[in-house]
């Protein structure tokens, strides 16, 4: 299973908010809960969208969000306008030949968009989402730092992106390209950088360490290839 | 004209009570709820923005909306050439249930208009 994170068309995906399993404190997708789930009901994909920053959380995607994440800011400006025209809407699905979005409101700010296939029954899918908010709690920075044994040093992307960074980095550099890697998270995490550390900062700091001009052009488009904006 | 006439007809698809047809541009076609022209905006802006809201590119065209709101029965809007229908569903049946015999329903008057017009 791919999860990306990143900045796309301006919404934010911070999948180091994740959510996480009330009665175990685990993660939804370390523990397996979310495709299990899945599974049996036809279901996509599932995003978290808080209302009050437009920022969305992916849950679970097989694949990249590049096309949902412009859906799904869509989706927003579309709700706006609904509600403005005097419709008190509680839930939607609209349903288009080849994927149907199955909005659903859980209270608290917060609502959970499921991409379906177009035959899945909307209340099916509701009461799934239902059953799902019900064990999920938001990952508030203080229980993420918990989480991670009281570091301040959460990272804001995922360990299978770094992977792919690093990988592009030694296309560049040769062996040495895994400790530019390193070297430039551990100064992401750095107090200077608190509150951006995202990949697009990691990837900052590496252009800046690697300098020459043809290189990071090289770069670019290694990650560009890996769905990485430069 | 055949089309709009069995439109009407729709009502005895079981589940079904209310249903609004207009055009793409808000003009009602064919209705038999109560306040048709307050209701026609909101279908138009549902249904447009619907379409909008995703290139078919993406995940194909629209084809129906559900739409659930607090007090109102549950609204189902369909797509029909250049026009949007809207039914009301009772809650007596259930909606992808309703669903599946609209389609069939419409289904069935297009392809009857077309015969038609196929025979002449």
């Amino acid at each position: 299973m791919n999860i990306w994170c990143r900045p796309i068309d301006g919404i934010f995906i911070n999948r180091a908010n994740i959510y996480t399993d009330r009665e175990s404190g685990d993660s939804m997708i370390r523990n397996g809960k979310v495709a299990d789930l899945f599974a049996d009901h036809g279901i996509l994909g599932l995003y978290a969208i808080e209302n009050d920053n437009n920022a969305f959380r992916a849950l679970h995607k097989d694949n990249s969000l590049k096309e949902d994440a412009f859906c799904l800011k869509r989706l927003n400006n579309y709700e706006s306008k609904l509600m403005a025209s005097g419709l008190k809407i509680t839930n939607f699905a609209v349903t288009f030949r080849q994927v149907q979005m199955v909005v659903t409101y859980t209270g608290a700010g917060l609502k959970m968009v499921a991409l379906t296939r177009p035959a899945v029954d909307m209340e099916k899918v509701k009461a799934v989402l239902e059953s799902m908010a019900s064990s999920l709690r938001v990952s508030e920075p203080a229980a993420r730092r918990e989480e991670a044994g009281g570091s301040d040093e959460v990272a804001a992307f995922l360990p299978e992106e770094k992977d792919a960074i690093i990988k592009a980095v030694v296309r560049i550099m040769g062996p040495i390209g895994t400790m530019i890697v390193n070297d430039a998270e551990k100064r992401l995490h750095q107090k200077e950088n608190a509150g951006n550390r995202s990949v697009e900062a990691l990837i900052r700091i590496i252009r800046d360490d690697i300098g020459e001009p043809e290189l990071i052009d090289r770069l670019d488009r290694l990650l560009k290839k890996l769905e990485f904006a430069a | 004209m055949s089309f709009f006439i069995n439109i009407l007809d729709i009502v005895k698809i079981p589940g079904i009570r209310q249903y609004l047809l207009i055009k793409e541009e808000g003009q009602v076609v064919s209705h038999n709820i109560s306040r048709p022209e307050t209701v026609a905006p909101q279908l138009k802006l549902a249904g447009l923005g619907c379409r909008e809201l995703v290139p078919e590119k993406f995940y194909g065209g629209f084809r129906y909306m559900i739409l659930e709101q607090e007090s109102d029965d549950p609204l189902v809007l369909f797509k029909l050439g250049t026009c949007f229908l809207g039914v009301w569903s009772d809650r007596t049946v259930r909606t992808a249930v309703m669903i599946k015999e609209v389609m069939r329903f419409l289904a069935e008057i297009t392809s009857s208009g077309r015969d038609k017009k196929d025979a002449v």
